[in-house]
């Protein structure tokens, strides 16, 4: 019980330490302009682009709907986009890019949260207080809390506009909206984990960060080079960026996979943050 | 086991014990082979200059470090077992930064709540410690806003937050204005018997004025242990600086209880030995000033024992021409450690892992042995060495001196020929 509440102590600590910083300020605002204008123009494109393809004429929603499922079948199985031609575009599209944007931004948000009181020898002052284990853990998900808040904030911004914007109707937006941003969870837990992970690894946050951003690279351009490797496309599960298109899989087991190999990352990496930092020497 | 001398083993059990901690970074040995033990209710103080290990042993006691070899207790339990001692330790780190973007009286209700007050008290307490460094309107600063000596007070007060039983304060005065160190000192001062507050610092005279117990280290190992009044031997030795006139030594000599006279023209002080049983510093210095007065002397100070500053400079600084020389022989590491003037030649024989001895040579009724597995070994080693130094003597280099050395060592006494070569200049 103790554990669990320096856990929730140290977490909400992060969160509004995240909050109420200069960095953690203007970074929510970027992902929240960058994040609601991109889903404004993409809306905005694929208005345009209906509008070309309509000649100025009205689409019926069959042929609309074919459209789209043809679309998607250009990028998912027919199995999975028959499940996901319901879905409004502009939130498949937001979907997308918040998985590609969560790694860099929680590296960005949470590089400093362990090595940042490391180096300064903040920690020190909750040594005696409280298990290592648990402020590391209490700061990964303080990490994952503020990446999610904000995730929430951005897709609710979104949710909202679509709705203006008639870009979906108020059910498919009900239905669709909280189940991709629910899925975006498991993806901002990975790379708070793996984030703290780098955390702990450096006294020094410049370094954390340098070496956090080069190793999200080459893990970005392993998973590439494996999807397109033959024979060796199994390597790819190693990664996490493997299971961003598996949690839009029309079939539960496969979702439930995905989140389960997510969180089973968020496991390894931030246990192994909590081990490194309970061994050190503050 | 137990090395520690007889006013530190003391029945009920000890607050801090250290136990042959050894603690290395690398090649360096910062703390080699360190015991002692910190009685519970004691303000102790951790002595010793620069690189001495004061940090470092420190820093383990608050858990911040792990000891590469030995053994460290806080109340019984690892220090590193926060669960246990949450609540019951708190720790002034030297060098630690505050989080520059968060409210003082946020961080202090944190860190409550973070070693177990419930949510009613938290904040009271964090205001009721705040209050006592005298930084009860800090609450809604930001810790980035605060001076270095708001910052340390801010400090202090979060090691006193929640009454624990044991208190680290590591250099808790350093930077800080006279009005509020003298402050810091009371609060320090009203915590005795409360709790065990341990003080880390160079300020020696405010340890002096502090503390009841001390350690001293030097180079990473303890070079004695002990309460205030053994360490300055304020109990056993008064002194008295003239000014000018007549020095009655021979009368002085007469006193019941005195047992040695000495004057050191140089700083004219008279320094009186007595027998702890006969009188105490009180009435050895009423019977020594009664003869004074009357053979006409002009008394321009009165103290007991040699003050901490001078104890410690004796111990582990060259000053005033008190030469202080290690001298290595082999594996047994007989060390010369001090010469000192006028008196004998100090010797710590240290066996590697049994610590340290240190002794004076002299009589063994004079000899002390603060921190020795074996006193009589100490004792013999120190008799066996060359003749007594006097004052103005010079050894010269190199000497060789040797010794048979015996100690004592994993229960077993042992003995051995061990040859030393140093050079020291008395003063």
């Amino acid at each position: 019980m103790s554990t669990m509440l320096e856990i929730g102590l140290t977490a909400s600590r992060e969160l509004r330490r995240n909050l109420k910083s200069a960095k953690g300020l203007a970074m929510g605002a970027l992902f929240l302009l960058g994040g609601t204008g991109g889903s404004l123009l993409y809306a905005r494109f694929t208005r345009y682009a209906l509008e070309r393809l309509g000649q100025g004429k009205v689409i019926p929603p069959e042929a609309l709907r074919d459209a789209k499922l043809s679309a998607l079948k250009e990028v998912y199985q027919e199995a999975t986009a028959q499940y996901l031609v319901d879905c409004p575009t502009v939130l498949l599209f937001l979907f997308r890019g918040t998985l590609l944007a969560i790694p860099l931004l929680t590296l960005l948000a949470g590089f400093d949260s362990i090595s940042g009181e490391t180096q300064h020898r903040t920690l020190r002052y909750f040594a005696a207080r409280a298990e290592r284990s648990s402020i590391v853990l209490g700061k990964t998900l303080g990490l994952w809390v503020t990446i999610s808040g904000l995730v929430l904030l951005l897709h609710l911004a979104v949710w909202v506009l679509s709705l203006i914007n008639d870009d979906g109707t108020a059910a498919q937006i009900a239905s669709w909206g909280p189940r991709l941003w629910a899925l975006s969870l498991a993806c901002a837990a990975c790379y708070a984990g793996i984030t703290a992970l780098f955390s702990a690894l450096f006294r020094t946050p410049a370094v954390a960060l340098f070496v956090g951003v080069a190793a999200l690279a080459a893990m970005g351009v392993l998973g590439l080079i494996l999807n397109f490797m033959e024979g060796a496309g199994q390597l790819a599960y190693l990664l996490p960026s493997k299971y961003d298109s598996l949690l839009l899989s029309h079939e539960p087991t496969r979702v439930l996979g995905a989140i389960g190999a997510l969180l089973a990352w968020t496991t390894v990496t931030s246990l192994t943050a909590s081990e490194l930092v309970r061994r050190r020497d503050l | 086991m137990n090395d520690a001398p007889a006013s530190l083993r003391e029945s009920r059990p000890p607050a801090v014990e250290l136990r042959s901690v050894s603690k290395h970074f690398g090649s360096t040995r910062a703390v080699n082979d360190v015991s002692f033990r910190i009685p519970e209710g004691s303000i102790f103080g951790l002595i010793g200059p620069n690189g001495a290990g004061k940090t470092t042993t420190f820093s383990m006691m608050a858990g911040y470090l792990t000891p590469t070899s030995g053994d460290l207790f806080v109340l019984d339990h690892r220090p590193e077992a926060a669960a246990v001692l949450k609540g019951k330790l708190g720790v002034l780190p030297q060098d630690a930064l505050l989080p520059p973007g968060e409210e003082v009286g946020e961080f202090l209700v944190y860190l409550a709540r973070l070693q177990g007050i419930d949510p009613a008290h938290a904040e009271k307490s964090a205001r009721e410690v705040l209050a006592e460094v005298d930084g009860a309107t800090w609450w809604n600063t930001r810790c980035k806003a605060l001076s270095h000596g708001m910052a340390k007070r801010v400090g202090i007060a979060q090691a006193f937050l929640g009454d624990p039983r044991v208190v680290l304060l590591d250099e808790p005065t350093a930077g800080l204005d006279p009005r509020v160190a003298y402050q810091i000192r009371q609060l320090i001062k009203a915590r005795k018997g409360r709790c065990t507050v341990v003080v880390s610092s160079h300020n020696l005279q405010e340890l002096e004025e502090v503390c009841d117990h001390a350690a001293i280290l030097d180079r990473g190992q303890l070079v004695v242990a002990g309460t205030m009044a053994e360490l300055t031997a304020s109990a056993e030795e008064v002194r008295f600086e003239l000014a000018r006139g007549p020095v009655p030594e021979e009368e002085i000599r007469t006193i019941a209880g005195v047992k040695t006279v000495a004057f050191e023209p140089a700083r004219r002080e008279l320094i009186v030995t007595f027998e702890r049983g006969d009188a105490d510093a009180e009435e050895m210095i009423r019977r020594v000033l009664l003869v004074l007065l009357d053979k006409q002397a002009r008394i321009s100070g009165v103290s007991k024992g040699r003050g901490l500053e001078q104890r410690v400079m004796e111990l582990t600084l060259r000053v005033g021409g008190v030469v202080r020389y290690l001298a290595t022989a082999g594996e047994n590491d007989l060390r010369l450690v001090q010469c000192e003037a006028g008196s004998s030649l100090s010797l710590a024989v240290c066996s590697g892992r049994r610590g340290w001895w240190l002794a004076r040579r002299g009589p063994p009724a004079t000899m002390t042995a603060p921190r020795s597995a074996s006193g009589s070994s100490a004792r013999r080693a120190c008799s066996a060495v060359g003749s007594p130094a006097r004052e103005g003597q010079k050894i010269h280099r190199p000497a060789r001196l040797c010794c048979i050395v015996s100690w004592c060592w994993r229960g077993r006494r042992r003995q051995s020929w061990c040859g030393a070569r140093f050079s020291a200049t008395l003063r």
